[in-house]
């Protein structure tokens, strides 16, 4: 009897030992993914992470550069099923991918961002792009709700495999001209991305000495897009969004006078 | 090189050529924010196809409209827009088969939807697999077209079309007339809105080759 009380307490003794271990592995997975800015908290309300209140709690995570990797051009549909394809190799200007998803709570503060934010800012003038996974692995009615009006959203598993994407959100910014991949990591905040690409083009020695990006890598004059972006402000304040009729009439003021007017 | 196919054409795009293959949403088709309203009641919608050298914008006309500020001069657009399938026999359309080499005595400064200084513009109506096509092309420089316009028969030389896959509603005759709805000159389109869309009878929502609403 003795004997098998003490062999009860060695196998409970492991079984505890066992779980403890478990327990252990468990926390330091969820704690490396909340650093990436994944939150696995089924409390959370799905809009974000970062409403906690206190001190900053930086989430970004540069991810070493990955030599075997190389940039590829993203090729997929469009959340209305369209075929697309996106220059990334051979653009002549940066290209900001923005690996999001319609599931996690991090990805919908990027998506929100993008869509509602006004003109997004990108550093060195890089094209923003985002790219959620094929409609086969995706909700292409939240995809279709949450993609920004003026930016491209692609839909392709394909990009994902291609640039390796650990985790959503992801951001990997690519030079055309070399087709490098010069940067890359995670966050959970635009402001942090803006961060780990101004190192990145840094660390490219594609700023000059304002932190600007230099001259023989820039493309259209700032000047430029500041009119186009405050003209797409405007109109789209005014409720005129692209495709509008009124866009492509004249007001009836302006109309030609008709026989009978004269 | 990257492959896009959808409604019935593809084509094989170089490095640094990007592109979208799509249609305007059909009457009573659930549409997002980025396309824009709907097609009327009545109207139908047909294939599109925008390939460039360029970044191409969201939102950009049919024609390109948006799109051709940002040329470049060795920057180059293409524009494949299907009309309605009842125009295909009409007399603008009687051209056979997808121009897939174009000459540079094609191109002229006057030939574009709107004038850019610079630039330069030229257009094909044909018909192809029962189909009606416009092809509209734009160089960024016309004094670039020699260097440019081979690079644009790359891609036109990659360019298929399918026959229209006909819709059941679409075997059903039509009552209006097809030849209001070809475009009555051969000048650059006047217009981003397809002029299929004022005359054909609700019954021609012609999917060309998917039978699936818009998918490609």
């Amino acid at each position: 009897m003795a004997v098998l009380v003490t062999l009860l307490a060695v196998v409970l003794a492991l079984l505890a030992l066992l779980v403890a271990g478990l327990l252990r592995s468990h926390a330091e997975i969820l704690r490396a993914l909340h650093q990436l800015g994944v939150d696995m908290d089924p409390a959370s309300d799905g809009t974000g992470v970062t409403t906690a209140v206190g001190a900053p709690v930086v989430r970004s995570a540069q991810v070493p550069k990955r030599p075997s990797r190389t940039a590829a051009d993203v090729v997929g549909t469009t959340p209305e099923h369209d075929a697309i394809s996106i220059a990334v190799i051979g653009a002549k200007q940066l290209t900001l991918l923005a690996f999001l998803s319609s599931g996690c709570g991090s990805c919908h503060a990027f998506w929100d961002v993008f869509r509602d934010g006004g003109p997004v800012e990108v550093p060195g003038g890089a094209r923003l792009v985002c790219v959620s996974k094929d409609p086969s692995e995706e909700s292409v009615a939240s995809i279709r709700r949450l993609a920004p009006l003026d930016i491209p959203t692609v839909m392709s598993s394909a990009a994902w495999a291609a640039y390796d994407v650990p985790v959503a959100p992801f951001f990997v910014l690519v030079d055309g001209a070399s087709g490098d991949v010069i940067g890359e990591g995670a966050a959970n905040e635009w402001g942090q991305v803006q961060s780990l690409l101004r190192t990145a083009l840094d660390d490219a020695g594609l700023l000059d000495r304002k932190g600007n990006l230099r001259a023989d890598r820039a493309g259209k004059p700032r000047a430029d897009a500041q009119r186009e972006a405050r003209a797409d402000r405007d109109l789209l304040a005014a409720g005129i969004k692209p495709g509008d009729p009124s866009l492509y009439s004249l007001p009836s003021a302006e109309l030609p006078p008709t026989a009978e007017s004269g | 090189m990257t492959e896009l196919a959808a409604h019935g054409i593809e084509v094989t795009l170089p490095a640094g050529w990007e592109g979208r293959v799509f249609k305007r949403p059909g009457a009573g088709e659930v549409t997002s924010a980025a396309e824009g309203a709907p097609a009327a009641a009545g109207e139908s919608t047909n294939a599109v196809v925008h390939v460039a050298t360029i970044p191409l914008p969201i939102g950009v006309g049919d024609f390109a409209s948006g799109a051709v500020d940002d040329l470049g001069r060795d920057d180059a657009l293409i524009v494949l827009f299907e009309y309605d399938p009842a125009s295909a026999d009409q007399p603008l359309f009687q051209a056979s088969g997808l121009p897939k080499r174009l000459s540079p005595d094609d191109f002229s400064p006057t030939m574009l939807q709107r004038t850019i200084r610079g630039q330069a513009g030229s257009q094909k109506f044909f018909h192809d697999q029962g189909r009606a096509f416009c092809l509209y092309v734009v160089l960024g420089a016309f004094a670039n077209r020699r260097r440019v316009v081979p690079q644009v028969n790359d891609v036109l030389s990659t360019m298929t079309i399918a026959a229209a896959t006909p819709s059941a509603s679409a075997i059903e005759p039509t009552t209006s007339a097809p030849s209001t709805t070809a475009p009555t000159t051969t000048s650059a389109p006047t217009t981003t809105t397809e002029p299929t869309t004022t005359t054909t009878a609700p019954t021609t929502t012609t999917a060309p080759a998917t039978t699936t609403t818009g998918a490609p």
